[in-house]
């Protein structure tokens, strides 16, 4: 690891588009999930 | 506290190697996940489910724990800190919310472990908890290729505490 730069930006781009696919992914795992039995039959089926 | 140049490295190796074995191991997870679906075979059925619980177990859970303590003692030991850049708060959020997905996955994985042992599953049987595993394997092997990419291009970017940070040691330096 190289030490890091200064930086003087307010929130970038990159991290609210990253957001809003993160949000997109997590909702795709519960829609599975909810699909697939749900997180609450974990262990008893 | 800085950690000095030699420690520093061998903290990183761990963390590398402990994240890539972590990657490779959740690829072979995957396999296994698809195997256990599709495969009309009842041994190849039996074996995969047998040995997702047994790699889950002894593979993939100690490697996430030791790359999210290696990662966190690499943040905090080094200037990169935990908090002050975007790309170190998601990988350790990537991080975090895998290693809880796949201790709660390792429950039904043993649960489909116990039934393949002690009889034949039938074709279908569990079928909404067997995709499930392999889209979770899948996401996690997505998730896991992002905190790789993340660690590899650092893209710029410093959080509120980050800037806050920044001011202050800057004040400090001209003090």
């Amino acid at each position: 690891m190289t030490d890091p730069t200064p930086d003087d930006e307010s929130t970038p781009r990159w991290v609210k588009v990253f957001g809003i696919i993160a949000l997109v992914f997590l909702l795709t795992i519960v829609v599975i999930h909810l699909n697939g039995g749900g997180l609450h039959s974990h262990g008893s089926q | 506290m800085i950690m000095p140049p030699a420690l520093r490295k061998l903290g990183l190796t761990a963390h590398v190697g402990s994240s890539v074995g972590w990657f490779g191991a959740v690829g072979a997870f995957l396999a296994l996940a698809l195997s256990g679906l599709i495969s009309r075979d009842a041994q190849m059925v039996r074996a995969a489910y047998l040995d997702m619980n047994l790699i889950g177990w002894s593979v993939i859970v100690p490697l996430s724990l030791a790359s999210l303590l290696t990662g966190l003692v690499q943040s905090l030991g080094t200037p990169w800190g935990l908090f002050r850049h975007y790309w170190i708060v998601i990988k350790l959020l990537i991080t975090v919310f895998a290693t809880l997905l796949l201790l709660v996955h390792m429950q039904p994985v043993g649960h489909l472990a116990r039934i393949v042992a002690a009889t034949t599953l039938a074709k279908g049987e569990l079928a909404g908890l067997r995709i499930q595993l392999v889209a979770d394997a899948g996401a996690a092997l997505v998730a896991l290729g992002v905190a790789a990419i993340l660690s590899v291009y650092k893209p710029r970017g410093l959080t509120q505490y980050g800037r806050r940070r920044q001011r202050e040691e800057r004040a400090t330096g001209r003090a």
